[in-house]
């Protein structure tokens, strides 16, 4: 019985240290900073994702906070880390909007984890999120009135890949993807795309346990329906680990994916083997500074984020907290949760210099519909033509 | 063109660093009743040493000892550090202790390294055809070193002084301690190579899978899968379970369906354990009412 | 005596419990002493305290310990995703979902016996796997990989609040908490111990190991099922990720670490698993070393985990205990013994009837051709020498060892070769045990208490009540509130026979019951055999050591290499030029 009071003293104790700090009032005075939040993996197995966005919005508000900041207030963006779990992710969204106030998150990796972020911060707490990695085409149609999105849909960047394979004129196409729904949705989408836009042509489908690390199986499995062409809707450990299996097996077709495996890891990590890959990719290449706008992240990263590369994914962030800046500093008035909305339904062709133009409205919510097709040649990526749609010609 | 003969190779080639892995695994329960969760762990902190000397400019050979080395001495520390204060008989314990160990060793490796992959070069050039899959000369020297160390341990533990000591310590405590056997002595040795096996496993992966914190995390899954398919208690059940384990994962990944790999695999030990309580190999000697 | 300080000591652990819940309502509610982030975390605590109460009471009271309990959390968190999307009320989601998980974790618990606790452990882990594949594909019902969201949950009409929510989970964890230890500290708990300690004598005594097992296991499923519900409400939505082996695994940290088998530890646990990383956020990858590093620290440094750990150590500051180890006298013992047992409802016309019970083991015969005869009120002894085949012998008495065809093996007209094992003691036969094999776990009430719940005891008379009857007669009432490894050799045999005494036997089976006895216990021992004689209870006396038994038995059989070579009266088998062979013949010759 003692034994049990004692503990129970000392969770009551674990409590109080726990939840003791008291939250500060929030001062509306015109020179304190705005806060802003995000969550992302910055522990666990795939932290090294998380921390490379984390970099790119830091370079970014890094590099706004020294120029003035928006409306002459400085810009503080509060990342937690949510180690990829669901319930975690809920925590740290608790504590970005109930202590740390934050009036919009901008960042919120992980579409699972988002999701179940969504009942508290779209529906209670009533805080919009702008988004990027990550992502579901029914959160968009209809538009969740608090939710935005800048990353092109996987459906339609599949679509374009599809069609990209048909101009390249293949007749025997393979899709590679994992098993989970998401991505057997995107490959679907993309088989549609190629039966109604060239019913001739052969479509096939292999469907990969998520997270295997032996293609060989895979690579033997492809072989067998001897495709011209693979596009790979897989992660990007899993398409290094295909295009080494299948360069060892001399397993020679078309190869394409998807634009998240549009990194500097795969060609790092794949080498030659990865040589011609065909990709999209949401932002211009990091590695061509020619552009003013890629310029500007480049000399930022190396600035204010020097432990970290300058790759698409910081790059997307850094793109995304523009948007967002962009979006507060067209309000007249105070800035909160309600005039960011506002503020961001206004947004038309915005252009950040490093991705294609965002449009919102009050019907649409997902901003980008473009994509930039990209080949990997000698060991760069490199452009194909400019931005397209899902519906564009190619 | 059938695929079957193929797919098998492919099975006994991943299979080998289950094997491998499976075998330290089993060295250190034997031995210390200790059932190691961060064993995967020891192994890529080794490779990552290697990787380290390789950018510094050392040998690939030298870099390549360095982490079975660092693998090994890494598993001595932790035994004499942690598990042996810990007290023998507390397997639940050391159990979450090692858990607790491989959290660690994560975040330390991730924070010395950085968790960037990084690609690691292979240790055996060149690649050979086999039964219509082409295999990496990497790959078939992981299967020949896995059996060879199989058959090397099977040596020490039968014929030479110390591995009588060591298979006696496994068996009876006490009776070990009266004979004069140094269970600190044997617990050393078997924590030393138990962990430099996962070096060297972890050592022949990473080539393929792309040298990452997390390079052990699913191999040493499978690797227990094997270990209770053949028997906690059996050397020789611990690698062919590890094999037997690559070759229905490849198996069911290919044939049956890729949502229920996972289904079909642990199904199959469930029905073996059912016939066989201790695993496949393993002495049926004790049984509960 | 013992009893009313456990019921105290139980009184005293619901009102902490009421206590803590009670503090953690105010808290978080009416003083509004906490912001929502805070109040989301102890949400999560109380929700993740009942998962890891049922993951460490299954440990500390069955030995099992499970990898799988996330698949229970997810029955539960399912049911409150696809019932309520279909209307059911919050009561009926939370009770189709403890059936669900109670069936799936019975059928796991009946297994349990077959294993070792690591095997089982692999058992649950693969039903961890399969349950995450299923999940993910069974679209209709679980929405798969993509998730779920969770309807809002409706009490009597009213939507709740998130603020309510958190005041749900901890009046639900509340609730869990004083259920489970009120469970774990009575009659379910006792039974799982018992078959947790010792599985043999815990069957002796009638309790059927894999049904206690199985319930355990089914329990604890339950429960694990109701934290999924209100998970699923705390956040609205589920996903597979929520499932992760990871969380899993942390729930046997906090186990481990707050201390298995203690309530306060479970909190204290999850706390561990829960808070600390919360507090450390901004600590990043140093945040895993250090919850690391903690969780090693505390095995290291006090092994039983936090709660019992510190509880032990400052025990002895606050209660000086004495160690009571001296039985009251014998004075009289035997002749009270024998009134009280002749006024118990036992049969006193059953004869143990043995014929041509025949053991092989491979090519090794263990007996061959026995037969023997224990008629009413007699005293049999069964000797022969190490590796005559006795304890085979006892092992068919008992319905562990099957004898081949032909063999007859009956008590008072009930053939035991078709009862289970457990249903000796239903028909009057009792056994004790060479070492003692008391329960660990219980005390010796307890012990008693246990095996007289399922005895015929007279009209009216409660288990305890037989049961102190019992400990009085014994003279183990100074005792009984102490544990065995508290107690010498020679009292935990005689706690041994007030258990087999307590099931009411009317033949008590007893295997070497002189060994570890000194002269006067020895000498206690015989007056008590014969006060078993003299109120009609037969007992059958299995033993290496001639001497003790010639004096006291009726008639002796004499068993060597599985064969029955003499039997008959002491005098006779003293004579007997086979037993001398057999005896001292043999010894001259190794000699």
């Amino acid at each position: 019985m003692r034994r049990t009071l004692l503990s129970a003293a000392a969770v009551a104790l674990l409590f109080v240290t726990a939840c003791g700090g008291q939250s500060p009032a929030q001062s509306s005075g015109d020179t304190s900073p705005i806060q802003l939040g995000a969550w992302m993996p910055l522990t666990g197995s795939i932290a090294v994702h998380g921390l490379a966005q984390r970099a790119g919005g830091a370079a970014y508000f890094k590099f706004l906070n020294d120029h003035g900041g928006v409306h002459g207030r400085k810009v503080v963006w509060n990342v937690e880390d949510n180690a990829y779990d669901p319930q975690k992710t809920v925590a740290a969204a608790h504590k970005l909007i109930d202590q740390e106030n934050s009036i919009a998150i901008v960042g919120a990796n992980g579409t699972a984890n988002t999701a179940a972020a969504f009942s508290y911060v779209l529906d209670q707490a009533q805080v919009p999120i702008i988004d990027t990695y990550g992502g579901d085409s029914t959160w968009y149609s209809p538009p969740k009135p608090l939710l935005f999105g800048i990353q092109t849909l996987y459906e339609d960047q599949m679509r374009v890949l599809a069609k990209w394979a048909l101009k390249d004129s293949y007749k025997n196409i393979a899709i590679v993807h994992s098993d989970p729904a998401a991505f057997a949705n995107i490959a679907k989408a993309g088989s549609d795309q190629i039966k109604s836009t060239s019913p001739s042509t052969n479509v096939m489908d292999v469907a990969v346990k998520f997270n295997t690390t032996d293609y060989a199986p895979v690579v033997l499995q492809v072989r067998n329906l001897h495709p011209d062409a693979v596009i790979m809707i897989l992660s990007t450990a899993e398409v290094v680990a295909y295009l080494k299996q299948a360069a060892q097996q001399g397993l020679k077709t078309g190869i394409y994916t998807y634009a998240p495996n549009s990194s500097a890891d795969v060609i790092r990590l794949a080498g030659a083997d990865a040589d011609g890959l065909k990709s999209e990719a949401f932002t211009l290449p990091p590695d061509d500074t020619s552009a003013a706008g890629v310029k500007d992240f480049v000399n930022a990263m190396q600035k204010y984020e020097a432990g970290t590369p300058a790759d698409y994914e910081s790059e997307m962030t850094w793109a995304l907290c523009k948007v967002a800046v962009a979006a507060i500093s067209k309000i007249s008035g105070k800035i909160d949760k309600e005039s960011i909305v506002k503020a961001l339904q206004s947004m038309s062709n915005y252009d950040s210099g490093v991705m294609p133009p965002i449009t919102f409205s009050a019907s649409q919510h997902l901003g980008a519909s473009k994509i930039q097709r990209v080949q990997l040649t000698g060991g760069k990526w490199t452009l194909v033509g400019s931005y397209v749609g899902a519906d564009s010609n190619l | 063109m059938n695929e079957l003969p193929a797919v098998l190779v492919s099975g006994v080639v991943s299979g080998a660093t289950y094997a491998l892995l499976g075998l330290g695994i089993v060295i250190i329960f034997r031995s210390t009743d200790v059932v190691n969760f961060a064993i995967g762990d020891f192994g890529t902190f080794g490779v990552y040493v290697a990787f380290a000397l390789l950018t510094r400019g050392l040998p690939l050979l030298i870099a390549a000892i360095a982490a079975v080395g660092v693998a090994g001495l890494l598993g001595v520390a932790t035994e004499r550090a942690v598990v042996r204060p810990l007290g023998p008989g507390k397997t639940f314990a050391a159990l979450v202790l090692t858990l607790a160990l491989s959290l660690i060793l994560v975040s330390l490796a991730g924070q010395l390294f950085g968790h960037q992959p990084e690609p690691f070069p292979a240790l055996v050039p060149g690649h050979v055809a086999i039964l219509g899959l082409v295999v990496a000369w990497q790959k078939i020297a992981t299967a020949a070193l896995a059996v060879v160390a199989m058959a090397v341990i099977a040596f020490f533990m039968r014929f030479t002084r110390l591995g009588v000591a060591m298979r006696a310590a496994a068996e009876d405590h006490y009776a070990a301690r009266v004979v004069g056997i140094n269970r600190g002595l044997v617990a050393a040795i078997a924590w030393f190579i138990g962990c430099a096996l996962a070096g060297l496993a972890a050592l022949l992966l990473a080539p393929d899978a792309t040298l990452t914190v997390t390079l052990m995390v699913a191999p040493l899954f499978r690797a227990f899968a094997g270990v209770f398919l053949g028997g906690l208690e059996s050397m020789i059940g611990a690698a062919v379970g590890g094999f037997a384990i690559g070759v229905l994962d490849d198996l069911a990944g290919r044939y049956v369906s890729a949502s229920f790999r996972d289904t079909f695999v642990f199904a199959i030990i469930v029905l073996v354990l059912f016939l066989r309580p201790a695993g496949l190999l393993a002495a049926q000697h004790r049984q509960r009412v | 005596m013992a009893q009313a300080r456990r019921l105290l000591a139980a009184r005293w652990r619901v009102a902490a419990a009421l206590a803590v819940g009670i503090l953690a309502y105010l808290a978080t509610g009416p003083l509004l002493l906490t912001d929502r982030y805070e109040n989301f975390v102890i949400t999560t605590v109380a929700i993740y305290a009942i998962v890891t109460i049922s993951v460490s009471e299954l440990a500390a009271l069955s030995g099992i310990w499970s990898v799988g309990h996330m698949s229970f959390v997810a029955v539960g968190a399912y049911s409150a995703a696809y019932l309520g999307g279909h209307g059911y009320p919050l009561p009926v989601i939370v009770l189709v979902a403890m059936l669900v998980a109670a069936a799936i974790g019975f059928l796991l618990g009946l297994t349990a016996g077959r294993f070792e606790i690591l095997y089982l452990a692999i058992l649950t882990l693969a039903l961890a796997l399969v349950a995450g594949e299923v999940v993910g594909r069974w679209v209709a019902v679980t929405g798969g990989d993509q998730g779920a969201s969770v309807p809002p949950a409706i009490i009597l009409g009213h939507r709740l609040t998130l603020d309510e929510i958190t005041s749900l989970a901890i009046l639900t964890a509340t609730a869990v908490f004083i259920v489970v230890d009120l469970a774990a500290q009575g009659g379910p708990g006792r039974r799982w111990l018992a078959v947790k300690n010792q599985r043999t004598a815990a069957v002796a005594i009638g309790l059927n190991p894999a049904l206690a097992n199985a319930s355990a296991f089914a329990a604890s499923a339950a429960i694990a099922a109701v934290a999924g519900v209100v998970l699923a409400l705390q956040i609205g939505y589920i996903s597979p990720d929520f499932f992760s082996l990871t969380s899993a695994i942390n729930f046997i940290v906090a186990a481990v670490v707050g201390g298995v088998g203690s309530t306060a530890g479970s909190l204290l646990g999850t706390a561990f698993i829960v808070v600390l990383p919360e507090l450390a956020r901004s600590t990043k990858d140093l945040q895993v070393i250090v919850f690391g590093v903690l969780t090693i620290a505390v095995l290291l440094f006090v092994p039983e985990g936090i709660v019992p750990g510190t509880f032990r150590r400052i025990t002895p500051l606050l209660i000086r205990r004495r160690r009571p180890t001296i039985v009251d006298s014998d004075t009289g013992l035997a002749s009270e013994l024998e009134e009280w047992l002749k006024g118990r409802p036992v049969a006193r016309d059953a004869e143990l009837v043995v014929e041509k019970v025949s053991v092989r083991f491979g090519g090794l015969i263990a007996n061959q051709n026995v037969s023997l005869r224990i008629p009413p009120g007699n005293v049999v002894a069964l000797i022969g020498p190490n590796g005559a085949g006795k304890t085979t012998f006892l092992n068919v008495l008992g319905g562990f060892v099957r004898p081949l065809k032909g063999a007859v093996v009956s008590f008072g007209g009930h053939d035991l070769l078709r009862a289970s094992p457990r249903r000796r003691p239903g028909v009057g036969i009792g056994r004790t045990f060479q070492h003692a094999e008391l329960f660990g776990e219980l005390t010796v009430e307890e012990t008693v208490r246990l095996a007289a719940a399922g005895a015929r005891r007279p009209a009216g008379e409660s288990a305890a009540v037989s049961a102190a009857a019992v400990l009085d007669l014994l003279r183990l009432t100074r005792v009984a509130g102490e544990r065995p490894d508290a107690l010498p050799f020679g009292v935990q045999k005689r706690v041994d026979i007030a258990r087999a005494l307590a099931t009411g036997p009317s033949l008590v089976v007893m295997d070497e019951p002189f060994s570890g006895l000194d002269l006067n216990e020895q000498q206690q021992l015989h007056e008590l055999i014969l006060a078993f004689r003299r109120a009609g209870i037969s007992v059958l006396l299995v033993d290496h050591a001639i001497q003790e038994v010639l004096s006291l038995a009726d008639r002796v059989c004499v068993l060597d290499y599985g064969r029955l070579i003499a039997e008959g009266t002491p005098v006779e088998i003293q004579s007997s030029a086979a037993v001398q062979e057999a005896y001292f013949g043999r010894k001259e010759k190794s000699a």
